[in-house]
């Protein structure tokens, strides 16, 4: 529920104080009776929670710097309505120790004595846990503590446990030899209360010591490039997301040692994983446990004890397979080797089955090849994980047994290899149901309509496409360099040999093969792509990909020093084998001819993928209490992220509903936050509920008139309700933030054409009228770091964002803010806004005063600037400083840039 | 009229709210208080209260007390070849508090409002609702006992703003609550509980210091022999009501023609109850902890239940809280009265208008779930609570679970009550399964709602998004037990001969008298057995009033040799 809806509910102005909200409360209670009304009695009693709950953070953060006041009231006295406010960029930082709270407060009813004598036990224990006291003198100090006769008090006791909570987890290590007698006491470690976060920590800690030891020590060691877990250790510390789909296969080869490496930690260092790359990790066990998995379920379908004994050998041999892409090619000769026939056979079978499902002639036929041809090819793929030959099969049986989803994630995997193949293009437009998709493949290569119309599956009709489809190959950024790359060195007899055992073929298939290939500085190749291909459908693709992988090139240079990522075009011919080898110059001169058109239609109409900004690099990760919040924000951003930047057509139901779920719940984490809602707003458009979005934006529009993100939505959301709606507010959007197109652009929607407005769009934001006043209300002092962190850990952020916001806040009489809006913000779309408002809520202010008296909600504007460094702030500090006459008659000049961040805000618009 | 009714573990109140104040209904002997005790004699009548106590060390194998701490089990007793369950014979007890109601009202009681302690979870609820429609009561409404006893406290300070904490320490529960009130309403801000805490335990505490002294000339007999058991703890309990107001007393008991004593100080007997005294905290510390109230902040302290009577109990109270407790309500009837308050309420009284109470779940509710260690396991069996305890009733929640394992096809739905985070320490509920489509794990996700009624009953709702599967459960019953059948052991109870209520005083007296022969020996013993054949000679006659006078003159004998009767 947001602020306003709580305070619709509860029928109360916002920015109402508790007493306000008990009342309010308690007045429609009569009414709304919990026995007589129970749902509305809910929504009630959620609306009171969250009003006593805002009301609450508001209370708990409201410090200030008391030093820094003077010099920004100085600053803001000349100009009062707008001030400046300069937050340097944060991070987590473990809270410093609290000092020991002096217990001579404590009221002392009864016995006053032993309140006395327990305050100065746990000064002493304190004291001595923080000057490094012995272990002696500490746990004689605690035993005072907890024999102290005041902990018979309720009151005593409770805040005894809490302070010592605190106390032993900030001065770890010194608290060690603490930990077993405290925990002990206060049944720390009893089975768990699940709410007491505190306790569990001090026991976490506890169970720690001897393995934290443990695994520092064991990462200083693996460190070393003589390890044996040195290469693991690189690989698991390398995350997935910065390496393509080859090189990811090709890294493969280190499975077995990856595998090792992480047995070895979990059982004796198990610490040692949180220094590990997670998302690494996770990756790796989960391309461990697809193709193990897959298999088991091949063993529980097959019979016999022949067949479970083969899938007994393939899995031994899998790692050997993945081996195999070693160029080297020294695979342990102590693993028992998959028979070359026995390979062969698999392929053949899949091969076989799948053409009986390709060309059942009845439903029945159909239905008794479906199972066989099923289990063949998985287990083929399971063997040959890289073929995509046999994906395709997959792809199409998946198509054929009316699994729709499983077949577009098979062609959508081959089109990571290969994004122009005309099958893979053609299965993947089947399974979603895209004529266009279809079209464009036929257009590409029209055997493959004959070639899937043979599959009993209904086809949607499809239009010819009439233009030649552009390449749908997107060119990597590519580094300077003075030399090119250069294939230096063919591979070697056996790593052909190899490569065809590994597809289970009885020969190197015949054709031409264009790549795309990038080149490491060792020499190595990765992420290749297959461009075009001749004969298509034939194997020739994903053997050449193989082929390349197992050359050894030079790498480019610029000025002498080998460069990584060097992109390289790349032409396979494979013969000789054939029987039609010597005989075929001519075929292979027009094959050729074919796979250089393709490959010219790809180098000229490449898309450079600069249009996405690069994402910033990521801070390192700081550990905190609040890293899982973080992740869980990071998780739903990934998700988000993924939909709306998903090629056409990958994004199904469980996708969306997923990246939904995860958004949603950190909405519900942090209501406030405009960003998440704008980011479930437009999950909901994509997901068609368009009157649901709307309303998402219209709460948005409500905080922050002006959002060009918002508007955007909003505008197309009317017109997914009425195709008659108005667009003029889409585009006024595009007006404001011109990049608001292309962050929308790839979502599944229709977006409407509209015509570009003409003129600048007027401000959306109404002024609120000014009660009379004397004096302007002013804001005091900057927030403290404790406040900011707070901020920062309601929305789930690792760092505050950066840029500038302008608001407009109302000033209450008794200091306290309400009703902010965002009036301008910069850069739209990162969060700025709604940290900023997050800012002024726990801020202290002077309100505006008549005669003396504090007046109510008075306005006011100002600025927050949120900037990256330490530097930059003592900078802008210093400037402000200087800046003797703040410029109080400033012109409408448009909203602060983040370059000059101290420029003061323009007047009110309107 | 819908009346009040205290179902407690040593005793039960009824109490009913008319012309603007509560009124205690007397039983059959004139008192407030019926022991929670049923008989069957010989002639397979049911006897219950006092007259039935009283029976308890001469009939040990056809008498029951405190069979509240066995609601919601299967334990069943057999009384003189009768098989009863808990609620079985709580619906006696039920059955006897309507027939005083009754004779009290003259007019028939249909509906009642039965307290429940805090900590009772679901299957202890059912139970006791169970037992009202046993006893043909139409249970309107169950409530809290230290929501009930703040209601007696509270109702007359509905205008004012305060804070307290009821501290209900009853014969076989304990129950903390804070409450607030403010603008008429009456809010439960917590609630906290170990329902294995009563004076019960206190009595224990004796019985087992009793057989530690005469362990040497007894043997192992008193340990395992139940006919010594209820003469020690009966012996307990009276010793302990001694030690309540003298600084020591005799323990003292006969068995088998010889009479044991052991001298017990006030001192002795607080040092054994240190650890019992110790468990009292907890809850405390819990409740004040969810309410977010400090103890400074109470305005006072309500000590509820007969336990709290004991001087050890409330020199605790004391130092927990750095002040005394309140004393102004009666331990004994306090929840009585705040049921027949709440019936009112229930009501609508025109005298209680503009009071709304509200009152929360005192324990957590959840599903188990797993997840996926760091180190890649799958850790199951983890409680993830939806409804948290101390949330104001009735209320909803939802969280949203995915799937574990790469196609799994159901998911399935444990639900747990309790507050480990391990489900296999919690108390399971039921369970709820749910198809799923067939995905890769994680990326389907299934939504989890629990619905927590004002009566403290559970529906859990799982809704599939993605193929808008639904499954519903409505926390079942043991076994499912259908309305036909309880009718049908409503139809078997209703057929048990119970004797006529008038004679109940009598028979009473009788059962004391039986007991206290059985207690003493040499010529005291003969001296009852003499007023036994009298009294039964004078009961022959049929003359009410000649047995009045007969009772009246054995009462005070029997209470000359043993001390006052006590409930």
């Amino acid at each position: 529920m947001i602020q306003s809806q709580v305070m619709r509910v509860l029928g109360l102005a916002e920015g109402a104080s508790e007493a306000d909200i008990r009342k309010a409360y308690a007045q429609r209670l009569k009414i709304t009776h919990p026995e007589d009304n129970p749902e509305d009695f809910k929504e009630l009693r959620q609306a009171y929670e969250s009003a006593l709950q805002y009301l609450r953070f508001r209370q708990q953060y409201p410090d200030a710097y008391q030093d820094e006041s003077e010099t920004d009231a100085e600053a803001a006295g000349s100009d009062p309505q707008i001030t400046v406010e300069t937050i340097p960029r944060q991070q987590h930082v473990p809270a410093a120790p609290l000092p020991v709270d002096d217990r001579r407060e404590e009221p002392a009813r009864l016995e006053p004595d032993e309140n006395d004598l327990h305050a100065e036990a746990c000064n002493r224990l304190g004291g001595g846990l923080q000057t490094g006291a012995s272990t002696d003198e500490l746990r004689a100090a605690l035993e005072a503590v907890l024999t102290s006769p005041a902990l018979a008090n309720v009151d005593i006791y409770n805040r005894t446990e809490g302070w010592l909570i605190h106390v032993l987890a900030s001065t770890a290590p010194a608290s060690h030899p603490l930990l077993d007698r405290a925990i002990a006491f206060y049944q720390w470690n009893r089975v768990g209360d699940h709410r007491n976060q505190g306790p569990g920590a001090i026991v976490n800690m506890r169970a720690r010591i001897p393995y934290e030891k443990k695994a520092t020590e064991f990462i200083a060691r693996v460190k070393d490039k003589r390890h044996e877990f040195h290469r693991a250790y690189k690989e698991l510390t390398r995350p997935p997301h910065t390496r393509g789909p080859l090189s990811r296969v090709w890294a493969l080869r280190r499975e077995d040692l990856i595998d090792r490496f992480i047995a070895y930690i979990t059982q004796r260092a198990p610490l040692a994983i949180e220094s590990l790359d997670p998302e690494a990790l996770a990756w790796w066990r989960k391309g461990k446990r697809g193709p193990l998995a897959w298999m088991m379920n091949v063993a529980s379908s097959l019979s016999g004890i022949v067949a479970v004994a083969i899938v007994a050998v393939g899995i031994l041999t899998f790692a050997n397979a993945a081996g195999l892409l070693s160029r080297s090619g020294t695979s342990p000769s102590s693993q028992p080797r998959f028979e070359d026939a026995s390979m062969i056979a698999v392929r053949a079978k899949c091969e076989r089955e799948f053409e009986k499902v390709r060309t059942a002639s009845s439903d029945t036929a159909l239905l008794i090849s479906l199972r066989n041809a099923n289990t063949a090819c998985q287990f083929a793929r399971g063997l040959m994980p890289d073929s995509l030959l046999v994906t395709q099969h997959a792809g199409m049986i998946a198509l054929a047994r009316k699994k729709p989803d499983e077949a577009a994630d098979h062609f959508d995997w081959i089109l990571q290899f290969s994004p122009n193949d005309p099958y893979a293009l053609f299965g993947k437009g089947l399974a979603l149901s895209s004529p266009a998709l279809m079209s464009e493949a036929i257009r590409r290569d029209p055997e493959v309509e004959a070639y899937f119309s043979a599959l009993r599956v209904t086809f949607p009709v499809v239009t010819p496409m009439t233009e030649t489809p552009k390449s749908r190959w997107i060119k990597p950024p590519r580094p300077q360099f003075d030399t090119a790359p250069k294939r230096i060195k063919q591979p070697a007899e056996k790593d052909i040999r190899d490569a065809v055992r590994h597809f289970g073929l009885t020969e190197t298939p015949e054709g031409i093969a264009a790549l795309h290939c990038l080149v490491d500085a060792n020499g190595s190749v990765s992420e290749c792509e297959i461009l075009g291909e001749a004969p298509r459908n034939k194997g020739v693709g994903e053997f050449a990909l193989r082929y390349a992988t197992a050359s050894t090139f030079s790498p480019a240079t610029l000025k002498g020093v080998a460069m990584n990522d060097a992109p390289l075009f790349y032409m396979i011919t494979l013969s000789g084998a054939g029987p039609a080898a010597d005989a075929s110059s001519a075929l292979f001169a027009e094959l050729r001819k074919r796979v250089e058109r393709e490959a010219d239609a790809a180098r000229e109409t490449a898309v450079a993928a600069d249009a996405e900004p690069l994402p910033a690099t990521e801070p390192e990760p700081v550990l905190s209490p609040d890293a899982q919040r973080v992740m869980a924000r990071k998780e739903c951003q990934t998700l988000f992220e993924g939909i709306r930047l998903a090629k056409q057509g990958q994004v199904n139901a469980n996708r969306m509903a997923h990246a939904e779920t995860a958004c949603r719940r950190e909405l519900g984490k942090a209501p406030e936050s405009l960003l998440l809602r704008q980011q479930v707003a437009i999950l909901a458009l994509t997901g068609a509920r368009p009157a649901e979005a709307s309303g998402l934006f219209d709460e948005i529009l409500a905080q922050s008139p002006n959002d060009p993100y918002a508007l955007y939505g909003k505008g197309v959301a009317a017109v997914a309700l009425d195709q008659a709606a108005d667009t003029s507010i889409i585009a006024e959007a595009r007006k404001r933030d011109p990049a608001v197109k292309a962050y929308f652009e790839k979502l599944p929607l229709a977006l409407p054409v509209v015509a570009p407005m003409e003129g600048e769009p007027k401000s959306r934001f109404v002024k609120r009228p000014t009660p009379e006043a004397d004096t302007r209300p002013k804001r005091l002092g900057d927030l403290g770091d404790d406040s900011m962190r707070a901020i920062m850990r309601r929305f789930g952020l690792g760092e505050s964002p950066v840029g500038t916001a302008l608001l407009d806040c109302l000033i209450r009489a008794d200091g306290s803010v309400t009703d902010c809006v965002i009036a301008e913000e910069k850069p739209y779309n990162r969060g700025v806004g709604e940290f900023g408002v997050a800012m002024a809520y726990v801020s202290k202010f002077e309100p505006a005063k008549l005669d003396g008296q504090p007046v109510d909600k008075l306005p006011l504007r100002y600025t927050v600037s949120l900037v990256a460094t330490k530097e930059e702030l003592d900078r802008l500090k210093a400037e402000r400083e200087k800046a003797a006459e703040p410029p109080d008659t400033a012109p409408s000049s448009p909203a602060p840039s983040p370059q000059a961040p101290h420029t003061d805000a323009p007047p009110p618009a309107q | 009229m819908i009346v009040g009714i205290d179902l407690g573990t040593t005793n039960c109140a009824c109490a009913i709210f008319r012309n603007g104040q509560v009124e205690m209904v007397p039983n059959s002997l004139g008192q407030v208080l019926t022991p929670s005790a049923v008989s069957v004699d010989d002639q397979q009548r049911v006897l219950t209260g006092l007259q039935a106590r009283e029976r308890q060390s001469t009939h040990p194998d056809r008498t029951v007390t405190a069979f509240k701490r066995y609601m919601g089990s299967n334990h069943e007793v057999r009384l003189g070849g009768l098989n009863f369950s808990p609620e079985e014979l709580s619906a006696l007890m039920l059955r006897s508090l309507k027939a005083d109601a009754e004779a009290y009202l003259g007019e028939t009681v249909e509906e009642a409002v039965i307290t429940v302690p805090a900590y009772f979870n679901d299957k202890q609820r059912k139970a006791t609702r169970r037992a009202g429609l046993l006893a043909g009561l139409k249970v309107e409404r169950l409530i809290n006992e230290p929501t009930a006893a703040a209601l007696s406290y509270g109702i007359h300070l509905r205008d004012q703003q305060t804070r307290f904490l009821v501290f209900d320490l009853g014969g076989g529960t304990f129950d903390v609550s804070v409450l607030e009130i403010f603008e008429g309403v009456i809010e439960v801000r917590a609630s906290a509980g170990d329902n294995r805490l009563g004076g019960e335990d206190f009595n224990e505490l004796l019985i087992d210091m009793a057989r530690k002294k005469f362990e040497p000339e007894m043997g192992s007999m008193a340990s395992d022999n139940v006919a010594i058991y209820q003469r020690l703890r009966e012996a307990a309990e009276r010793t302990r009501r001694q030690l309540s107001d003298n600084p020591s007393a005799t323990f003292s008991f006969t068995w088998k023609d010889k009479t044991r004593t052991m001298e017990v100080t006030a001192t002795q007997f607080e040092e054994g109850c240190e650890p019992l005294i110790a468990r009292l905290r907890d809850p405390v510390l819990r409740s004040l902890r969810d309410a977010g109230i400090t103890s400074d902040s109470l305005n006072e302290i309500v000590l509820v239940g007969g336990s709290t009577r004991m001087p050890v109990v409330r020199k605790a109270v004391t130092r927990m809280f750095g002040r005394f407790p309140s004393a102004s309500v009666n331990p004994d009837e306090a929840v009585a009265r705040g049921a027949a308050v709440q019936a009112a309420l229930k009501a609508r009284n025109a005298d209680l208008k503009e009071v709304v109470l509200t009152d929360v779940c005192p324990y957590t509710l959840g599903v188990a779930s797993a997840e996926t260690t760091a180190q890649g396991g799958i850790v199951q069996g983890i409680f993830t609570p939806i409804i948290e305890r101390n949330c104001v009733i009735p209320a909803s929640r939802e969280e949203t679970f995915s799937t574990l394992r790469d196609f799994q096809p159901e998911v399935e739905f444990p639900i747990f009550q309790g507050e480990s985070r391990w489900v296999k320490d919690n108390i399971p509920l039921g369970t709820l399964k749910v198809k799923v489509p067939k995905k890769k794990a994680h990326e389907v996700s299934v939504v989890c709602r629990f619905s927590y009624d004002i009566n403290g009953l559970l529906e859990v709702d799982v809704h599939v998004p993605v193929t808008g599967e639904r499954r519903q459960l409505l926390i079942v019953d043991r076994e499912g037990i259908s309305p036909e059948d309880i009718e049908r052991r409503r139809g078997e109870l209703a057929k048990l001969k119970v004797h006529p209520r008038d004679s109940d005083a009598n028979r009473a007296t009788m059962a004391r008298a039986g007991r206290c022969y059985e207690n003493s020996i040499g010529t005291e013993r003969e001296h009852i057995g003499n007023l036994i054949s009298q009294f039964g000679n004078v009961l022959e006659r049929q003359d009410p009033r000649a047995c009045e006078a007969a009772r009246k003159e054995l009462s005070e004998i029997l209470d000359r040799i043993e001390g006052q009767a006590f409930l």
